[in-house]
């Protein structure tokens, strides 16, 4: 890190800001801005949209002050993480819509369960089931929540 | 006393078995959520926010409030023994007791925790009591720029005095304010940020916010992560448990002023737990005789923070309940929760729900007595469930927050939020942005847009209205020393790298 110019973290950070900022600007354009006295439904987002950007900035040129930087080294993203859990919640919204709750439950926690090197497919299966037993018990019959168990395939 | 009277009326709903048993069940669910590393108080009341939906305003206010300082006491638990803060406020508990944990005397830093907490929430409880009717009535005196400021106030303080850059907190909390826009304005009926999806048109749903942020965001940087290792193994006696005699005379000073501190700092706007108890103990280090002991396993050094984080734990409920205002994150939980029951805190909420108020202070004194009470003997069952490993219990966990985000509106949608939440929480740990100041300005955003219309409906546009007014003045003046002293310090502390450099 000591032939390092800048600090990815602020700079990647401090640019999402700005687009963020920049993006609320363009679609609060389209709500009525009013007055100070009677602000419309656009005055308060544009006045944030333009405070997010200025921050941005700052912290954009944050990253370049080496004495400004933050503690730690910065770290990257798990893909594995971030593919395998999305996938995993994304396979229990589609089975819940479909399918009814347990599928969706064995596939939630087999999906997500497999993402940690360290669990085997035969542990993620029976950890599904164990859960999906567990839960149904809980949040169907323990506490009244309505979500069908099986739909067979709407 | 009026108080008196109140407090017994409410000792009367909180007594009813079905009162005692959400109590019971609220502390000790937050006990063992507090207990289990990657899940602090935040996650563990975001996540069973939902099952309370179901019960009347004041059993599940009572099983929250229980859920948050259950969580409270077990964090601590594994500061101790894991060297890993539950949550922010008992990182300082890591200093001291992981080197007591080290020296085989885990059980008499977990007593000593205990037993400091306890005093420490009693007197907040106490002052919360007493102090409150006096909020109130100072409240009714505040207008609409006042509560303006006084959010400002909140948002400033709790982004530039927590941990990490002040810069980029108070980046989260104008993000935090940004998406507090999503949903329907409520005064023109206009639809805001919605990208024309019905379903955001009610706002984007606080428990998905929370859930992603603290649930989701926990386990995408924690999954494959090696764990720490457990120094206590099995059950723990209770004389194992008990300081010698001289220890606890040392420690009751060090208890009293911890209580002091935490007690006026969680009455603050923004400052909270994590701030007193960071205090506090280097306030005892720097006051005491023998301050070389201190990080190597002194008993002052637990009993101090802990005291403090849980009586700021309990007066941080003053300004949330009486003003409407909350002053950290879980706080703003708690008001979420309170708004999703369809009751508005304010300094009408204790006369207009003398029930639901007074229960609650009750069901405090309750869920404390009984966390004491519960804590020992569960103490060895809690290290136990330590051994479970992470890679088992995190796919759980994922479908605890996927069936009660769920639940609350019966949607799926809202587990696609809540996994997007999850994703940009994920994202601002690797960039090191701290999401607590976005939960914070996401809930105020709505209030502090109103107050600041309101404001300058009244003054018919003229912005002297915040300085012309003792009280939003003075707040106002507040949030700019703040931002000067930051600048300041931050600009003092790069010169003096320089120098060293």
């Amino acid at each position: 890190m000591k032939t390092a110019r800048l600090d990815p973290r602020d700079v990647i950070g401090g640019l999402v800001l700005i687009a963020i900022g920049a993006a609320a600007l363009v679609i609060a354009d389209d709500y009525s801005f009013g007055s100070a006295r009677r602000m419309g439904p656009g005055y308060f987002p544009v006045l944030l949209g333009w405070i997010c950007c200025a921050l941005g900035a700052a912290v954009v040129a944050k990253g370049f002050i080496r004495k400004m930087w933050d503690d730690g080294l910065p770290e990257m993203p798990s893909l594995r993480a971030v593919l395998g859990i999305s996938a995993s919640i994304f396979a229990f919204i589609l089975a819940g819509e479909h399918l009814g709750l347990v599928p969706a439950i064995l596939l939630l926690v087999g999906i997500s369960a497999l993402v940690d090197r360290g669990n085997r497919p035969l542990t993620a299966g029976l950890l599904a089931v164990a859960v999906a037993i567990g839960g149904v018990a809980i949040f169907i019959y323990g506490l009244g929540i309505i979500f069908p168990l099986f739909t067979g395939g709407r | 006393m009026d108080v008196f009277d109140n407090l017994a009326a409410g000792f009367g709903i909180a007594f009813t078995l079905t009162n005692l048993g959400y109590s019971l069940l609220g502390v000790i669910v937050g006990n063992l959520i507090g207990v289990l590393p990657g899940i602090g108080p935040l996650a563990a009341i975001s996540i069973l926010l939902p099952i309370t939906f179901g019960l009347e305003p004041s059993g599940a206010l009572i099983m929250l409030a229980g859920i948050y300082y259950g969580a409270q006491y077990g964090g601590a638990t594994t500061s101790i023994l894991l060297n890993i803060p539950g949550v922010a406020s008992h990182a300082v508990t890591c200093l001291d007791g992981y080197p007591m944990a080290r020296q085989g005397r885990a059980g008499v830093a977990i007593f000593t925790s205990m037993m400091s907490s306890f005093i420490g929430a009693c007197v907040g409880i106490l002052i919360m009591m007493f102090f409150s009717p006096f909020m109130v009535r100072a409240a009714l005196s505040f207008g609409p720029a006042d509560y303006f400021a006084m959010m400002a106030l909140g948002l400033i303080a709790a982004s530039t005095l927590a941990q990490g850059s002040a810069l980029k907190s108070i980046a989260m909390v104008i993000l935090g304010l940004l998406i507090g826009m999503i949903g329907t304005d409520v005064q023109t009926g206009q639809q805001r940020f919605t990208g024309g999806i019905p379903e955001l048109s009610d706002g984007v749903n606080i428990v998905a916010v929370a859930t992603g942020l603290f649930g989701i965001a926990d386990i995408l940087a924690n999954v494959n992560r090696p764990q720490g290792s457990i120094i206590a193994r099995g059950a723990m006696s209770m004389r194992s448990m008990l300081p010698t005699m001289a220890e606890v005379r040392r420690c009751v000073a060090p208890i009293l002023r911890g209580t002091g501190i935490g007690a006026v700092l969680g009455i603050l706007p923004g400052t909270g737990g994590t701030i007193a108890s960071f205090m506090s103990y280097a306030f005892e280090k720097k006051i005491s005789k023998t301050p070389e002991r201190f990080g190597k396993g002194t008993i002052e050094g637990i009993a101090a923070p802990e005291a403090s984080n849980n009586s700021a734990a309990q007066t941080a409920f003053i300004p949330t309940l009486t003003l409407g205002v909350p002053g950290d994150a879980v706080m703003a939980l708690m008001l979420g929760a309170l708004i999703i029951f369809g009751i508005q805190p304010g300094p009408r909420f204790p006369a207009e729900h003398p029930d639901i108020f007074w229960s609650l202070i009750a069901s405090f004194w309750i869920g404390n007595l009984l966390l004491v009470i519960i804590n020992i003997p569960m103490i060895g069952i809690w290290t136990r469930l330590l051994l479970v490993p992470y890679r088992i219990l995190y796919p759980a966990i994922l479908f605890f927050v996927c069936i009660g985000v769920y639940s609350i509106n019966n949607a799926l949608f809202d587990v696609g939020l809540a996994l997007v939440f999850g994703l940009l929480g994920y994202g601002m740990k690797l960039l090191n942005f701290e999401p607590a100041p976005l939960l914070l300005g996401y809930v105020l955003g709505p209030l502090m847009e109103e107050h600041l219309r309101r404001a300058m409906l009244l003054s018919r546009g003229d912005m002297m209205v915040f300085i012309d007014r003792p009280i939003s003045a003075s707040l106002l003046g507040l949030c700019a020393a703040l931002l000067i002293w930051t600048v300041w310090s931050a600009l003092r502390s790069s010169r003096r790298v320089h120098a060293q450099a």
